[in-house]
C-alpha cells in the first residue's frame, strides 16, 4: 500500500519537473497583419491639420446636425472649475465675486484657471487621478494584508509632481527608472515605487509562479498606465485582439527581470524594497546587479515550463527592435531603456493615452472610452482628429499638464452649459461630441472632503503619514484578525483630505468603496459610476454625515438666517422663497418630533466580538460603547483569550459607560428599550472603575433568557445576589428604577420588585451609575436621579459636577445652563435665586465670550447684598471662589459697582460710588475688548468703570452670581464674536424683535438644534450637492 | 464585445429615459410610501442600477443559491469521502506531497470517525456529522475535486473568485452580474460571517474586483445593525426618516426640472426610496421571532454550546441558515455563510488536531444544516434553491503534529450540492485510495464554478466583464466544463 503511495508521489514529481525544457515556441503562429499595421493607435502622431479643439469639435459638431449648447452661467462655470481641477467647492463669496466679475467671461474664466492651477489642492486632486492608474494602495493583501512601508511617499511625490507640472516624460521615466536616472536622486528612487504597489502574496503556493506573478504585475500595470496597451492576456497565448504575442509578452517582461522580487521589508533597514532617502525610507525598486538572469517564454504560462530564451525587445508592432540598454553598476539599464522609449515623443501610444487620460477626467469620458485600452477590445475612437491635435499639443508644450488643462479649459467646448438640446440628444444622446457639458456625481472622495469643508472641519494639512478613517465595528469584524493592519487617528487628522487616508486592500473605508473608489487590485483607467441605496445609507446614516451635519448646523446656527446660511455653506448659493418655506416647514415639523424625543439617550455597542489585541488597545474606550458624548465616561470592559492575538469581549463583562458625577443615597429611575436585537443591558450602580471594569451593582435585563438579575461586581468576579424569570419585551419602554442604600439594593422593573440585601456591599459612599448594552443599543426616557424630593433629568444635569449632592433643580432650565450651586429658578424670562454662598449659574449656550464682547442683565435684589454678573468664566466648579473670571456686582450695602477678577482668589479691580437701591430693577452691562473692561449702569451713556487689566483673562462663558441675596434677574443678553443670544426661557419661541427692530436668533434649543442638524444632512443628500452641472 | 454591461453601456441611458426615468420619477416624488417597488417597476439601465433584473442564459430550476463555506478547509476523509485503504494502513509511513513540490515522509492517519451508508442512496457520511447523515439522499456528493494552492489566503480567492491572484470578482458577485438581483428592497449578494472573524483574505473573498462595487457581497449581521449604516442615528424615528427623504425629494424635484436627460438624477431619487424601503424589509428578513417553536428547533436554536473552549452554540449558525432560508424566500440571490473564523482551530483548519477540530466544528453546524435542508425541503423552497457546502480545500491522510492533525489539501477534497437541478443521492468522482489526491472524474474548482453557474441558469463562457483587454470571466482562460454527472 504505502508503495502505491509513493508511486502516486513520483507522478506528482514528474508532473511539476518537466524533464528538459519542452519544445520550442508559443503553440499557434503568430502574424501581424496589414491590419494591424494600419490601426490608428499605432500610427505615428503627424502636425495635425486643424487649428484647435474648437475648430475640430464645431467641425464635428456641425457634420452631425448637431447644435452646440450655450456657454453655461458663471456660477455653473466656476463650481465646474473648482470640482475639476482642485476637487473642492467655491465658497459662496468666491462665486458672487466670480459672477460679479465685469471682465468678459472667457477672460475671468482663464485668470481662474491659473488661480485653481497654482493652488496645492491642484496635486492632491489630480494626483489622486494618477494613483488609479498606478494602482496605489498601502498594503500587500492576501492572508496577512502587511503594509507596505512608506507607500505614502510615492503618493506625495505623485502630488507633488503635479503641483510642480513636472513634465510628463520625466515623469515617466522617474516612475520606471528613476534609480537608472543619473540625475535621478530621492526623487527618482521614491518615483520607482510605482513597481511596489502591487499585491504580493507573502505565501505563495508556488514560489516559482510567484516570481512571475509578480513580473506581470509589474508588465501589466506598466503597459496599461502608459501606453493602454493591455498585455496580461499574452502570458498564457497571444493576444486575441491585439496585435502582441507571447513571445512579446515575455520579451517585454525581460526588462523587468532583474528587478528584486518584492520581499517583506525590514522596518528602517534597506533592502528589496527600502531605500534610504532623506527623512527616512522610501519603498522602491532595486536589481539583482547590472547582470539579469536568463529569461525563457513559458509554455501557457506556466513557470514549470520554460520554453526559449527571450531578451528585452519591443514588441514586433513597434518594430521589434532592442532599444539601447546601457548597464549601471547597480542595474541592467534595461528598465531606463524601456522608459525611453515610452517616453520618447516618436512613441505613437505614449501622448495620445495620456491626453486621453486629461480629457476624460475633464469630461467625464475619454476621447477612447476605455483609457486603458486603446486595443481592439477596448472603445473606439470617437474622434481621432481631437486626440492628435491634443497628443501633439502635449509634446509640443513639454509635456505639461498644466498647459493642457488651460488648452481644454479655454475653450467653447469646456464652458458649454449641460443643459438639454432635444433635437441633439436624439442624434447623439451621450453626447459623444460635445455638444454640451456633461452632469457629473462627485468622486468618494471628493464627496467626502466636500462635506468637511461645508462643515469648516477639513484639516489642510498636506502630505506625510496616512490617517486612519474611523470605522464602524461591522466593517472591522469582517477582517480574519478583526482590526489588524488598521490604526486609530486623532479627530483633526481624521478630518484630512480623503487622499491622504490609508489605502488597506482587504479592508476599504466603506464610505469610498460605496461610492465606487478605485479597486486598488490592478490599474484603473475610469471608476464606474453607480447608483445604488447604500450610497444613500452613508448619506442618510453614516457617521462622517451625522457628525459634519451637527458642525454645520452650528455654524449656520451662529447666524441670524440660519437657513439661508446652511445653504451658503452646503450649496454655495441663497434660498429661493419657495426653498426657505419647505425648509422652515422641515424645520417646525422636526422640531417637533425633536422635542417628543429629546429625553431620549441611546447607548449602540459597535465592537466585533472578536478584536486583534494591538487594535483594541488602540480604540478609544468610546467606540465600543457609542452613546452621548459630554458627561459620560467609557470603559472597554473585560477581554480575555488571546488565541493567535485575538481576544474576545465577555458577554457578562461588556463595554460600559458611567455618568461623570457620582453621589449616594438616590434613586435612579427611568424607562428603557431594548432594540429589536439587543439581547441584554445591564444598569450599573453605586459603581467605581476598576481599570477598563467596575465594582459595584448590576441590574442585567437578559432579553434572550428572559431573566432578570440583580449581580455584585468586585475584584474582577462577580456575584448574582438574586435572579428571577421575567418576560423582557423590546421595542417597548419598560420602567424601571435602582436604588441602593446601605448595603440595600431595591429594583422595580416592569411590574417586578426585587429586594436585596447585600451581606458584603461595596461602594459604601458616593458611585456612579451607568449602562452597557450587548447585541443592539438600549434606548432610556426620562432617565433621572431623584435625591431628597427633587427629580433631576440626567439630559439636564451638569455633568461637570463631582457630586449630585449638589444638584439643584435644574430641570426647568432650557438647555445650555449650568448650575454651579444654589436653588435657582425660572419663570417668565426671569430667573431667581435664593439667599447662600456665592451660587452660580452659566450659560455656556450663549457661547464663550471671546475677543470684543458685551454682556448685560437687569437684576432686582430683595433680601440681602451682593449680585451681579460674571464673565469669561473658565474652570468652574461649585463652591464660593472656586472659578476664574471677571465679576461685576452691586455691592447695596455698600452703594458701589465693583469690578474683580477670580483666579482662585478675588482681586478687586475697581470700586466706584453708584446709586444701587433694594427691591430696584437695575441693569449691568458690561463690555469687555482685550484688556480693557467698559461697565454701564441704568442706561448712562459713560462708564462707571473703564479699567485696563494687566493681563486680560481667556475666553470663557457668562453667568450670573450673588453672595448671601435673594435675586431676580432679567433681560439677559449676550453679544459676542458677531453673535447676539438672549436669554428666553422658551426655547423654542420664534426670534424676538428688540426694540431697535434688530431680529435675533434665540437658542433654538437641543430639539431646534436636532432638527436643524437634520435638515444640515438633508443638504448634503441632495442631488445638487452630489452632481456638477 | 459581447458583454451584457457593454451592450447596456451603449445604450443605457437612452432605454432607460425611455422605459423607465419618467414613470419611475412620478413614483418616487409622489410619495415614497407603502409598497412602491421602484427597481421592480420597469427594467434599469446596469449603469445606474446594476441590480436590475436580467434574464438567464437558459430556463433553471435553482433561483438562489446558499453557499455553506467551511473555512479553514473541512477533513473530507473524516466526513464523506470514506476510505479503507487508509483505515488499514493506519500509522504507515509514506512518501506524500504535503506543500507544492515538498515531498515528505509522513505517517498516514485514519480517521478516528464510524462511517455508516446512508438513506437509499447508500451514501458514505461518518458520525461526525449525525444529522446531516439523515438527508445523504438528497446531496450530490463530489469527492474528486482539485484547485492550486496549498495556502489559505489564495486559496479562498480561487474557491470564491476563481483565481489564486487577488483582484477578481467572487462567484456571488458574477451571480449578482449575470442576473440582478428579484428583489429591489434586498441586496443581491448577502455575506454572514462567523462571530469569531471573518476569512482570510477578508473582504476579497466576497468582493467585486473590477466590476462595479453594487456586486460585492454585502455583509449581514444578524445582531446589531443587520447592514451598515442601516439605521439613522439615535432619537430619529423612521417616521422622522421618511419626513427627511420626503424634503429631500422636493428638493430634488425641483433641481431635475432642465435636468430630466440625465438618468441618473430620478435613480439617485429612486435609490432613497429603496434606501427608506430597506430600513424596514432588512430588520424583517433577519427577525427570526416569528418563526415557531419547532422550526427553531429545527435549526437547532435550542442547542447549548459544547464544552471546548473554542466553539460556540450551533444557534448561531443555526439563526444565520434560517435567516438564509428567508432571504431565499425574500428574492435574494446568493447567500454565503462562513463556518469557523479567526486561526486554526478556531476554523476548520485542523493542524492541531482534526478529532478536536471536528468536536469543535461538527456540532455547530450539523443540526442548522440539517434543519435547512428538512426546512427547504418541507417548504417546497428545495427545488429552487441551490445549496453548496465545502471550505477553500481539503485536508492531507496523513499525519501532522502531535495532536493528529491533517496539513492543507488542494489536490483532492470533498463538495456537496442540493437542491435546484442537482441529481440527489449521488456520490461522483474519487480519490486515490488514500483520499490524497483526485484520480477519477477529477474536476478543478473552475468546473464547479461553472456548475454553480449552470444550475443558476447562466452559462460561465457568457457572463464576462470587459477588464484589462479581455472579456473576464470567473472560470479565467482555461476551458472549464460544467460537471454533468451532478446534474439531475
Amino acid at each position: 500500500m504505502s508503495g502505491k503511495a509513493h508511486y502516486r508521489a513520483c507522478l506528482v514529481i514528474a508532473l511539476f519537473f518537466p524533464i528538459g525544457l519542452q519544445s520550442g515556441r508559443a503553440e499557434e503562429k503568430f502574424e501581424i497583419t496589414g491590419e494591424d499595421r494600419a490601426y490608428w493607435a499605432f500610427q505615428d502622431l503627424k502636425p495635425p491639420e486643424q487649428s484647435g479643439i474648437d475648430a475640430i469639435i464645431d467641425a464635428a459638431l456641425s457634420e452631425k446636425g448637431l447644435i452646440a449648447n450655450p456657454p453655461a452661467s458663471r456660477e455653473q462655470l466656476i463650481r465646474r472649475a473648482y470640482f475639476d481641477l482642485v476637487g473642492l467647492a467655491p465658497t459662496y463669496s468666491q462665486i458672487r465675486e466670480f459672477a460679479a466679475d465685469k471682465a468678459p467671461v472667457a477672460e475671468a474664466f482663464a485668470k481662474l484657471v491659473d488661480r485653481l492651477l497654482a493652488m496645492p489642492e491642484y496635486g492632491e486632486r489630480w494626483g489622486r487621478h494618477w494613483l488609479d492608474v498606478a494602482r496605489y494602495a498601502q498594503t500587500n493583501g492576501y492572508e496577512r494584508d502587511d503594509e507596505k512601508p512608506n507607500a505614502w511617499r510615492y503618493r506625495d511625490y505623485v502630488v507633488d509632481a503635479f503641483n510642480t507640472d513636472k513634465p510628463y516624460d520625466r515623469f515617466i521615466l522617474e516612475q520606471l527608472a528613476g534609480d537608472e536616472l543619473a540625475d535621478g536622486g530621492d526623487e527618482g528612487l521614491i518615483a520607482t515605487g510605482f513597481y511596489r504597489l502591487g499585491v504580493f502574496d507573502d505565501e505563495p503556493d508556488d514560489k516559482r509562479a510567484a516570481e512571475f506573478d509578480g513580473l506581470d504585475d509589474m508588465l501589466r500595470t506598466t503597459s496599461e498606465t502608459f501606453l493602454a496597451l493591455t498585455t496580461g492576456c499574452a502570458r498564457c497565448h497571444d493576444h486575441m485582439f491585439d496585435p502582441i504575442s507571447q513571445v512579446d509578452y515575455y520579451e517585454l517582461a525581460s526588462f523587468f527581470r532583474n528587478v528584486r522580487q518584492y520581499q517583506k521589508p525590514q522596518r528602517g533597514k534597506e533592502g528589496a524594497v527600502l531605500r534610504q532617502v532623506k527623512g527616512g525610507m522610501a519603498l522602491s525598486v532595486t536589481e539583482n546587479g547590472p547582470k539579469a538572469a536568463d529569461m525563457h517564454l513559458l509554455v501557457r504560462g506556466d513557470a514549470g515550463r520554460p520554453a526559449q530564451k527571450v531578451t528585452p525587445r519591443l514588441p514586433g508592432i513597434f518594430g521589434n527592435h532592442e532599444p539601447p540598454i546601457l548597464p549601471t553598476p547597480v542595474s541592467t539599464g534595461r528598465r531606463l531603456a524601456l522608459a525611453r522609449w515610452i517616453a520618447d515623443p516618436a512613441n505613437p501610444l505614449t501622448a495620445r493615452v495620456m491626453s486621453n487620460r486629461i480629457w476624460q477626467y475633464h469630461f467625464g469620458r475619454g476621447i477612447v472610452a476605455t483609457p486603458n485600452d486603446f486595443g481592439k477590445a477596448g472603445h473606439p475612437v470617437s474622434n481621432p482628429g481631437l486626440l492628435d491635435w491634443l497628443a501633439h499639443e502635449f509634446i509640443k508644450s513639454g509635456w505639461s499638464v498644466k498647459h493642457m488643462h488651460r488648452a481644454i479649459m479655454n475653450t467653447g467646448a469646456y464652458r458649454r452649459s449641460s443643459s438639454p438640446h432635444p433635437g441633439n440628444a436624439k442624434i447623439d444622446p451621450d453626447n459623444v461630441h460635445h455638444w454640451r457639458g456633461n452632469l457629473r456625481r462627485l468622486e468618494a472622495e471628493i464627496l467626502r472632503d466636500r462635506i468637511l469643508q461645508a462643515s469648516g472641519a477639513l484639516n489642510q494639512k498636506r502630505g506625510g503619514m496616512s490617517f486612519f478613517p474611523a470605522l464602524n465595528g461591522e466593517v472591522v469584524a469582517g477582517a480574519s484578525k478583526p482590526g489588524r493592519g488598521w490604526g486609530w487617528s486623532r479627530a483633526g487628522e481624521r478630518n484630512r483630505r480623503s487622499i491622504y487616508a490609508f489605502v488597506k486592500r482587504t479592508m476599504v473605508y466603506p464610505f469610498f468603496e460605496i461610492f465606487d473608489y478605485s479597486n486598488t487590485e490592478g490599474s484603473l483607467g475610469s471608476r464606474p459610476d453607480t447608483t445604488v441605496a447604500p450610497q444613500a445609507l452613508l448619506l442618510l446614516n453614516s457617521e462622517l454625515v451625522t457628525e459634519n451635519a451637527a458642525r454645520i448646523a452650528g455654524r449656520a446656527l451662529e447666524k441670524k438666517d440660519s437657513i439661508g446660511e446652511a445653504f451658503r455653506l452646503v450649496l454655495g448659493r441663497d434660498p429661493g422663497s419657495e426653498e426657505r418655506a419647505t425648509a422652515e416647514a422641515f424645520l417646525a415639523e422636526a422640531r417637533q418630533k425633536h422635542t417628543a424625543t429629546a429625553g431620549q439617550i441611546q447607548f449602540r455597542p459597535d465592537f466585533p466580538p472578536a478584536l486583534f489585541k494591538e487594535y483594541h488597545s488602540l480604540l478609544p474606550a468610546e467606540r465600543f460603547l457609542r452613546g452621548p458624548g459630554e458627561g459620560w465616561d467609557y470603559f472597554k470592559g473585560k477581554w480575555t483569550g488571546g488565541y493567535e492575538g485575538i481576544i474576545n469581549a465577555e458577554a457578562d463583562w461588556p463595554p460600559f459607560a458611567l455618568f461623570r458625577p457620582a453621589g449616594s443615597g438616590y434613586r435612579l429611575s427611568g424607562k428603557v428599550r431594548l432594540e429589536k436585537n439587543t439581547a441584554r443591558t445591564m444598569i450599573l450602580l453605586q459603581a467605581r472603575p476598576r481599570g477598563q471594569e467596575f465594582d459595584g451593582y448590576a441590574l442585567l435585563l437578559d432579553a434572550e433568557a428572559g431573566s432578570v438579575e440583580v449581580r455584585r461586581y468586585s475584584d474582577g468576579k462577580f456575584k448574582t445576589l438574586a435572579g428571577q424569570q421575567a418576560a423582557i419585551p423590546r421595542l417597548r419602554l419598560l420602567d424601571f428604577s435602582v436604588e441602593f442604600i446601605k448595603g440595600k439594593v431595591s429594583i422595580t422593573f416592569n411590574g417586578l420588585k426585587i429586594l436585596v440585601e447585600d451581606s458584603a456591599p461595596v461602594g459604601g459612599g458616593a458611585g456612579r451609575f451607568g449602562v452597557s448594552a450587548w447585541g443592539g443599543p438600549v434606548s432610556f426616557d426620562g432617565l433621572a436621579i431623584e435625591s431628597a424630593g427633587d427629580r433631576f433629568p440626567i439630559i439636564d444635569i451638569d455633568h461637570r459636577l463631582s457630586r449630585f449632592s449638589s444638584l439643584a433643580p435644574v430641570a426647568q432650565f432650557p438647555p445650555g445652563w449650568s448650575v454651579f450651586g444654589g436653588k435657582w429658578t425660572v419663570r417668565d424670562n426671569v430667573i431667581g435665586v435664593t439667599k447662600e454662598k456665592g451660587p452660580k449659574l452659566l450659560w455656556d449656550a450663549a457661547g464663550k465670550l471671546a475677543g470684543e464682547a458685551t454682556f448685560a442683565a437687569e437684576m432686582r435684589v430683595t433680601d440681602g447684598d451682593i449680585a451681579g454678573l460674571i464673565m469669561n468664566v473658565s474652570d468652574p466648579k461649585v463652591g464660593a471662589d472656586n472659578w476664574n473670571g471677571y465679576e461685576v456686582s452691586l455691592y447695596l450695602h455698600e452703594q458701589k459697582l465693583v469690578l474683580g477678577s477670580h483666579e482662585n482668589n478675588f482681586l478687586t479691580l475697581a470700586s466706584v460710588p453708584a446709586p444701587v437701591t433694594r427691591g430696584k430693577w437695575h441693569q449691568i452691562r458690561t463690555h469687555v475688548a482685550g484688556e480693557r473692561v467698559k461697565v454701564y449702569l441704568d442706561g448712562r451713556d459713560e462708564p462707571y468703570i473703564d479699567f485696563i487689566v494687566e493681563k486680560p483673562l481667556a475666553p470663557g462663558f457668562a453667568g450670573l452670581r450673588t453672595w448671601g441675596a435673594t435675586v431676580e434677574y432679567r433681560n439677559i443678553k449676550v453679544e459676542s464674536g458677531g453673535r447676539t443670544s438672549i436669554f428666553s426661557h422658551r426655547g423654542d419661541s420664534p426670534p424676538v424683535a428688540e426694540p431697535g427692530g434688530i431680529v435675533l436668533a434665540p437658542d433654538p434649543g437641543r430639539p431646534g438644534r436636532r432638527a436643524f442638524a437634520q435638515f444640515c444632512s438633508l443638504l448634503v443628500n441632495l442631488n445638487e450637492f452630489l452632481y456638477v452641472d | 464585445m459581447s458583454s451584457i454591461i457593454r451592450d447596456l453601456e451603449e445604450q443605457g441611458r437612452r432605454d432607460f429615459l425611455r422605459n423607465f426615468g419618467t414613470s419611475m420619477a412620478g413614483i418616487s416624488l409622489s410619495g415614497i410610501f407603502p409598497g412602491e417597488r421602484v427597481f421592480g417597476a420597469a427594467p434599469a439601465s446596469a449603469l445606474v442600477n446594476p441590480l436590475a433584473p436580467r434574464p438567464s442564459h437558459f430556463p433553471s430550476k435553482a433561483k438562489a443559491c446558499i453557499y455553506l463555506y467551511m473555512y479553514g478547509g473541512p477533513s473530507q476523509m473524516d466526513l464523506f469521502d470514506y476510505k479503507p485503504e487508509l483505515q488499514k494502513n493506519d500509522g504507515k509511513e509514506v512518501d506524500m506531497e504535503i506543500r507544492r513540490r515538498e515531498i515528505k515522509k509522513s505517517k498516514l492517519l485514519g480517521t478516528r470517525r464510524v462511517f455508516k451508508q446512508h438513506g437509499e442512496s447508500g451514501l458514505w457520511c461518518s458520525d461526525a456529522l449525525p444529522n446531516v447523515s439523515g438527508h445523504m439522499d438528497k446531496l450530490a456528493v463530489i469527492k474528486s475535486l482539485y484547485m492550486d494552492s496549498f495556502a489559505h489566503g489564495s486559496a479562498n480567492l480561487q474557491m470564491n473568485c476563481g483565481r489564486i491572484l487577488q483582484g477578481h470578482p467572487s462567484l456571488g458577485a458574477w451571480v449578482a452580474h449575470g442576473l440582478g438581483s428579484p428583489n429591489p428592497d434586498l441586496p443581491g449578494f448577502v455575506v454572514m460571517l462567523d462571530p469569531r472573524g471573518g476569512p482570510i483574505p477578508g473582504a476579497a473573498n466576497w468582493a467585486s474586483g473590477y466590476m462595479p462595487a453594487a456586486y460585492q457581497g454585502t455583509v449581514l449581521r444578524s445582531s446589531g445593525n443587520p447592514i451598515l449604516n442601516l439605521s439613522p442615528r439615535a432619537q430619529i424615528t423612521h417616521e422622522m426618516q421618511g419626513d427627511k427623504i420626503r424634503a429631500i425629494n422636493r428638493f430634488n424635484k425641483a433641481h431635475l426640472a432642465g435636468r430630466e436627460s440625465y438618468s441618473e438624477l430620478s435613480a439617485r431619487i429612486a435609490s432613497y426610496d429603496l434606501a427608506y424601503q430597506l430600513h424596514t424589509s432588512a430588520p424583517e428578513a433577519l427577525d427570526i421571532a416569528s418563526e415557531t417553536e419547532k422550526t427553531r428547533q429545527l435549526y437547532g436554536l435550542d442547542l447549548r454550546k459544547s464544552d471546548h473552549a473554542l466553539s460556540i452554540p450551533p444557534s448561531h449558525f443555526g439563526r444565520q441558515c434560517l435567516i438564509a432560508r428567508r432571504l431565499v424566500e425574500r428574492g435574494v440571490r446568493f447567500v454565503q455563510l462562513y463556518s469557523g473564523g479567526g486561526h486554526q482551530q478556531q476554523n476548520w483548519d485542523a493542524h492541531n488536531g482534526v478529532e478536536e477540530n471536528l468536536k469543535i466544528h461538527c456540532p455547530e453546524v450539523d443540526r442548522p444544516i440539517a434543519g435547512l435542508l428538512a426546512d427547504l425541503e418541507q417548504r417546497g423552497m428545495l427545488e429552487e434553491t441551490l445549496v453548496v457546502w465545502g471550505g477553500e480545500f481539503g485536508r492531507q491522510p496523513v499525519w501532522q503534529g502531535k495532536n493528529g492533525g491533517r496539513d492543507h489539501n488542494p489536490k483532492g477534497f470533498t463538495y456537496w450540492l442540493a437542491g435546484g437541478g442537482v441529481k440527489a443521492g449521488t456520490s461522483y468522482g474519487e480519490t486515490d485510495p488514500l483520499g490524497h489526491e483526485a484520480v477519477v472524474n477529477r474536476h478543478h474548482v473552475r468546473d464547479l464554478h461553472a456548475t454553480i453557474l449552470h444550475l443558476m441558469g447562466l452559462d460561465h463562457e457568457r457572463v464576462t466583464y470587459p477588464y484589462g483587454g479581455l472579456d473576464q470571466k470567473l472560470t479565467g482562460v482555461v476551458p472549464a466544463e460544467v460537471i454533468k454527472g451532478l446534474l439531475a
